[in-house]
């Protein structure tokens, strides 16, 4: 077994060097294009309506602190000052079904971008195979 | 090459002896199954009535009980053919000779025995349901799962989505071996994060 790790470190010695290549679509590392290609007036900007001071001040955890705070802050407001059968009356639940719609439309946001990212490429591929742009699969690396 | 001397001596232990005959085996461990006493093999098909009534006799059947098993090749001359009843479904009340096979001392013996026994070919078996019941069963419950698949088919299964973005640099989901060893710490940076919706 020490052969065969010693082998694989020969070929791969740096696992956290893979890089993705430039022709699949890399969910980690975000989209690798220019958000603005495809826009040509722009596109409009994500709002934050809470401040940095206000989210660490209502001590939040990380995960959190995204572009729904703002709705999560008020349904725990709502959650902390009702009682148990308030709540059992449902009394926090308009305020959950913001922050799920805020989180709906986060997810569509996201599947989007996805989507975004695949058809570029694709368009990248095509660009390659009739010669517009250089393929990356020739390229030698530099050690 | 063992096999090769156990399987030599066998064979001549067994032609020296002069009381058993073999069958053209080639394997060792059937050498002794596929060997049979001359004595005790089935004579020819009876053709005539005094051959009928001879193996009649000899199997302990009256003449007119005694039916040999046809004669297409696959028969076994004059061997009885005997009704398809296993052991297991004789009484085990009466008072056998033998109470395991459940068979008296003289009684002929169906030729396939040895498999009219519960746990392979049972005579006795019957299904609990009628068999287009079972069958109309399986297809209604199949195409149940059918009909759902069929449907599912307009609709993706996997939804690839990017990672959540989040409005200020603090928070690092990767490991420190994610990150060459060290996690640098984040800048509080506000990042920009952009919709859909175009500038008009």
């Amino acid at each position: 077994m020490g052969i065969a790790y010693a082998k694989f470190q020969e070929m791969w010695p740096d696992p956290r060097q893979k890089m993705p290549s430039q022709l699949e679509v890399d969910f980690r590392n975000g989209p690798t294009f220019d958000p603005m290609l495809g826009f040509p007036n722009g596109r409009k900007e994500r709002e934050m309506p809470l401040t940095h001071d206000e989210m660490v001040d209502a001590r939040l955890p990380f995960e959190n602190r995204d572009y729904c705070a703002h709705k999560y802050v008020h349904y725990l407001q709502c959650m902390t000052e009702s009682g148990f059968f308030a709540k059992l009356a449902g009394k926090c639940d308009h305020d959950q079904h913001e922050y799920n719609d805020c989180m709906k439309e986060d997810t569509i946001l996201r599947w989007k971008e996805w989507e975004r990212e695949r058809r570029l490429l694709e368009r990248r591929k095509r660009r390659i195979a009739k010669g517009l742009e250089p393929d990356p699969s020739l390229q030698t690396q530099t050690a | 090459m063992a096999a090769l001397r156990r399987s030599w001596l066998l064979v001549n232990a067994l032609k020296n002896k002069h009381a058993l005959h073999l069958r053209e085996i080639s394997s060792t461990q059937s050498l002794l199954a596929g060997a049979y006493h001359p004595d005790w093999k089935p004579g020819d098909y009876p053709q005539t009535q005094k051959e009928h009534e001879e193996a009649a006799k000899k199997y302990n059947l009256l003449p007119e009980d005694y039916r040999p098993l046809p004669d297409d090749g696959y028969g076994a001359g004059d061997y009885p053919a005997l009704p398809n009843i296993g052991e297991e479904q004789k009484s085990p009340w009466t008072d056998w000779d033998d109470p395991r096979m459940r068979r008296n001392w003289g009684d002929p013996v169906h030729i396939d025995f040895d498999i009219l026994v519960p746990d392979r070919a049972d005579p006795a078996k019957r299904y609990r349901y009628p068999l287009w019941s079972m069958y109309a069963m399986f297809l209604f419950v199949y195409s149940m799962f059918f009909f759902t698949w069929l449907l599912s088919m307009r609709y993706p299964k996997v939804m690839p989505m990017m990672d959540k973005v989040y409005p200020y640099e603090e928070y690092k989901v990767r490991t420190a071996w994610a990150e060459g060893g060290v996690i640098i710490p984040p800048t509080n940076k506000r990042l920009k994060h952009y919709t859909f919706e175009p500038l008009d």
